[in-house]
């Protein structure tokens, strides 16, 4: 079932494309049109066949948003339709927790909207002044989300984030209230870039870096250029606790007692894996596993009591998938599962 | 490594364990025909077969639902050349089909299961990346944002059936891309 030749077999995979979308609202003739053109050749079935799986496939794309589809079609063609700039440059403004599809879609429509009514006040809002107040960006357990600032510099948050965002002429002050970031800065050498985390400031001018606080300590991991990172109320005698520059691919470690810490083994890769929603474990006790993944969903709790919570493990998690680490313990020897409600709780056997 | 959990399960409801093997099982089709899609031959193997399977079924039976139908043909195929490859390995089998079907999943494939369907996501996202952004933009719309035809053809102010046509090139698209690389890959 070689494909005759390569306009023909293209020709194929354009009528199996076709089925899929006339199927989607075809009715019973539509059905039975599809089944006729499959009984004509295997390779009809062949293409249906992957056709379907890739179209099923395509349900999970960009789960996590991070494509703009009027950025999309502004590159596409401008003639398609007529956007407002500065409403593209407003949309970060929009607030969070939209994630949830429905609301998605909804948030799309009035997208849609806007841009007729951006088409009609084309001239006018040119002018329009830009929004300077503080901004705040949240994410909700597990959620992720980009951002594009004004001044061009991205921001993705994590889970569980707050971010506030204040740019003007002469500064882009940032603080970062809760949870983690992955920032990409634009460079502008008369406008620093600082991000205030609890008592420490990062400051960059053009370059790339992550931000992690948690309860009791943050971390600043920098995969391109150059900041500087600086406790802001300094109890330390020496200067390296109070300050450092770090490269690309440093990590510092800032708790209130110590200062600043670099670490002596940096993983900045790891550090910013999670914007693939993978949770990578290379023997990290089950106490730290568990809190990570704690961290990603609140559908579940798990709690690790006793010897459980030393238990190393090495493995790759999807951090939409807490069941999968459930499932493997299960069937470990030493460990056992008990749940009631959303509490799970791994103890040792 | 799903398999303990879910045969404790297979006492207690039955009906919600349908619910899982078809759930699971077509997700194994679904990552069979993703990321096996390099051994043409074995895609190949399967459209016969499913095709030869199609052709002994009474009309009425295919075309209430010719996608599922398609799917549901597939998918025992698979199970088939996976028992097969079991039988060379001398796995246990179980008795009752359902439980049948669900240790057609390894330990070691089920750990990688989330893993896998990830990366056949993130493969599909680089695809979708190399199309021309009004295709992206499409392909977003309807698949992610879950907007109507209708709807996307106004945002763009084209027809709908403009839209369709768009979409079709588009998975064309990257079914050739996608596709004929791994082909030629597993050819040569």
């Amino acid at each position: 079932m070689k494909p005759q030749t390569k306009d023909a077999a293209l020709a194929i995979r354009d009528v199996a494309a076709e089925w899929i979308t006339t199927l989607e609202e075809g009715g019973e003739r539509e059905r039975a049109q599809c089944v006729a053109w499959l009984k004509e050749s295997p390779e009809h079935v062949r293409e249906f066949l992957l056709m379907t799986a890739l179209w099923k496939g395509l349900d999970g794309i960009d789960a996590q948003s991070r494509l703009d589809i009027d950025a999309l079609l502004d590159t596409a063609a401008a003639a398609v339709v007529p956007l407002d700039p500065n409403w593209i440059q407003q949309q970060p403004a929009r607030q969070s927790n939209e994630s949830q599809r429905g609301s998605r879609r909804k948030q799309w429509w009035l997208a849609g909207a806007a841009a007729t009514l951006a088409a009609i006040g084309l001239a006018l809002s040119w002018g329009m002044p830009m929004l300077s107040g503080p901004q705040v960006y949240e994410t909700a357990i597990g959620q992720q989300r980009t951002v594009t600032l004004s001044d061009g510099s991205q921001v993705q948050l994590n889970t569980g984030t707050r971010l506030q965002v204040q740019l003007s002429d002469t500064r882009r002050e940032l603080h970062l209230l809760d949870g983690e970031a992955l920032f990409s800065v634009a460079h502008d050498s008369a406008r620093p870039f600082e991000v205030h985390v609890g008592d420490a400031l990062v400051r960059a001018v053009g370059t790339q870096f992550n931000i992690r606080r948690n309860a009791r300590d943050t971390t600043v991991s920098v995969l391109e250029g150059t900041v500087l990172v600086a406790a802001l109320e300094p109890q330390q005698e020496s200067v390296a606790q109070r300050a450092q520059t770090l490269t690309a691919g440093e990590e510092v470690r800032i708790t209130a007692h110590v200062g600043l810490d670099k670490l002596a083994q940096p993983n900045v890769r790891n550090a910013v894996a999670w914007r693939d929603r993978v949770l990578s474990f290379n023997g990290e006790p089950l106490g730290t596993i568990a809190a990570e993944i704690n961290r990603y969903n609140d559908k579940l709790r798990i709690e690790v009591e006793g010897k459980a919570r030393d238990r190393q493990l090495i493995g790759v998690f999807s951090v939409d998938d807490p069941e999968s680490l459930l499932q493997f313990l299960s069937q470990q020897d030493d460990i056992r599962i008990e749940r009631s409600g959303r509490v799970v709780k791994i103890l040792p056997r | 490594m799903a398999i303990k959990p879910t045969l404790t399960a297979a006492s207690r409801d039955s009906a919600e364990l349908a619910g899982l093997v078809r759930q699971r099982y077509g997700g194994a089709l679904l990552r069979y025909l993703l990321r096996y899609r390099g051994c043409a031959q074995d895609v190949d193997d399967l459209a016969q077969e499913v095709y030869m399977e199609l052709l002994r079924v009474p009309e009425p039976a295919a075309v209430r639902q010719p996608q599922a139908y398609l799917y549901r043909i597939a998918s025992h195929v698979v199970y088939r050349f996976k028992r097969r490859r079991q039988r060379d390995g001398g796995c246990v089998m179980f008795d009752s089909e359902i439980v049948d079907q669900l240790s057609e999943l390894t330990p070691t494939e089920a750990s990688e299961d989330s893993g896998r369907q990830l990366d056949a996501v993130r493969e599909l996202e680089k695809l979708l990346s190399t199309l021309p952004p009004l295709y992206q933009a499409i392909l977003l719309m309807r698949k992610r944002d879950g907007a109507s035809y209708p709807q996307i053809a106004a945002k763009l102010g084209i027809s709908a059936h403009t839209v369709k046509k768009y979409l079709h090139r588009a998975m064309v698209q990257i079914r050739t891309a996608g596709w004929d690389e791994a082909h030629k890959e597993a050819r040569s």
